[in-house]
């Protein structure tokens, strides 16, 4: 790449590093591995730039890298780390933090439990805030795949989550 | 719970992200490493295809020589333009050729130039341990079969010899020059060649051609 790519590439890695970190992160609940997740995505896309002519298709491109070496990650089950349920930060006193915590604890547990292509569109939808098109068109799947898969992985959820999140409604 | 809630609940699970552990230049590294390393797959896959296509036309070119130098004329022919064109000296180049008028003879006489008439595209064996195949083939001539069918005779004879057998319907008819005579068995036909070297035609076993060493000694004699 010339120099001007590489400004306008880092241009745009600064913008969008940190969401492509937190997306990456609800969709494989480590921290860790979502690095590893984001950097694999920003990788790919560093090396696709010249190729890319539709800037705006950029965020399509690294969400669906993302999502999709996630996806691959869960297909390799002697290469997924192993998940703990004891967390090692300390308990808080304060009853409203310990709430929270709580309450994110039990989301990011119940992702866990929900299939990677559903915990994938949920995460688009609720986190990205993208609609069924968009969400579509970052996952190279139909609409009516993702109302689909929408609507069971918040019942997977829901199952998953039990009583930990209140009244938790599948979304229209 | 509206999607509201719910994206509220989701943007607060990922709230706190840790400081992230790569930057750009480290995005940059990683891909100039992977574009490296495709680059190496592809030029090692290249010279893996190129390394096998000529280990075929190199085998295929073996298998069609060896296939080639099965025909004893064909042999022959690639031998003697061998030797037109060797850059050796004479005196390397006489043990292969051995062809007549091109240098001196090895079968059983080196002082004596090699007289080879037909195809004589195996090397000599000198001895009784194998076939010489100007031998054979002249024998082959007068007996009219195959020279293929030549055999190493089952006799003793001088070191410097050069023979033959045939072995016809339980007969085996055995020819053999020397430079110098030797103690032949009995019932052997013995002439002088036009080279002035010995032959001896014998047959052994019962057959048609039984007795009739002289007259295939007759017939040899004068080709060697």
């Amino acid at each position: 790449m010339d120099q001007r790519d590489e400004q306008e590439f880092a241009e745009y890695f600064v913008a969008r590093r940190e969401a492509v970190r937190r997306t990456a992160y609800l969709l494989c609940g480590d921290w860790h591995r979502a690095d590893d997740f984001a950097q694999t995505a920003f990788v790919a896309l560093h090396r696709r730039w010249r190729k890319i002519r539709d800037k705006q298709a950029l965020d399509a491109y690294v969400r669906r890298s993302v999502v999709r070496a996630v996806i691959d990650e869960s297909r390799r089950p002697w290469r997924r780390e192993k998940f703990t349920d004891e967390m090692p930060e300390a308990p808080t006193t304060d009853p409203e933090i310990a709430e929270t915590v709580a309450t994110r604890e039990a989301l990011l547990k119940g992702l866990r439990r929900v299939p990677p292509r559903q915990r994938a569109v949920l995460v688009l939808r609720f986190l990205e805030g993208l609609d069924v098109t968009a969400t579509a068109e970052a996952l190279k799947c139909s609409e009516g795949t993702v109302k689909s898969q929408t609507a069971r992985g918040l019942a997977a959820l829901r199952e998953a989550l039990g009583d930990a999140v209140d009244d938790l409604r599948p979304a229209s | 719970m509206d999607e509201q809630k719910l994206a509220d609940l989701f943007r607060d699970a990922a709230h706190d992200a840790p400081p992230a552990s790569f930057d750009a230049n480290d995005v940059r590294k990683a891909s100039h490493r992977a574009s490296v390393r495709r680059r190496n797959s592809i030029a090692a896959g290249t010279a893996f295809v190129v390394v096998l296509g000529f280990g075929g036309v190199f085998a295929a070119n073996s298998w069609t020589g060896q296939e080639g130098g099965g025909s004893p004329s064909a042999a022959s022919g690639q031998n003697r333009d061998d030797a037109a064109q060797s850059p050796m000296t004479p005196l390397q180049a006489q043990p292969p050729t051995n062809f007549a008028g091109e240098g001196k003879s090895t079968q059983g006489d080196v002082s004596t130039p090699g007289s080879t008439g037909t195809s004589a595209g195996e090397s000599t064996v000198q001895g009784c341990a194998g076939v010489d195949r100007e031998l054979a083939d002249a024998l082959a001539v007068e007996l009219s079969v195959s020279p293929d069918f030549a055999e190493a005779p089952a006799l003793s004879c001088p070191p410097n010899a050069r023979a033959a057998a045939f072995k016809i319907d339980g007969l085996t008819l055995t020819a053999i020059v020397t430079p110098e005579p030797f103690e032949a068995p009995p019932g052997t036909a013995q002439r002088e060649t036009a080279k002035g070297q010995q032959l001896y035609v014998l047959t052994q076993g019962d057959g048609e051609l039984k007795g009739q060493a002289k007259r295939f000694a007759d017939a040899l004699a004068p080709k060697f």
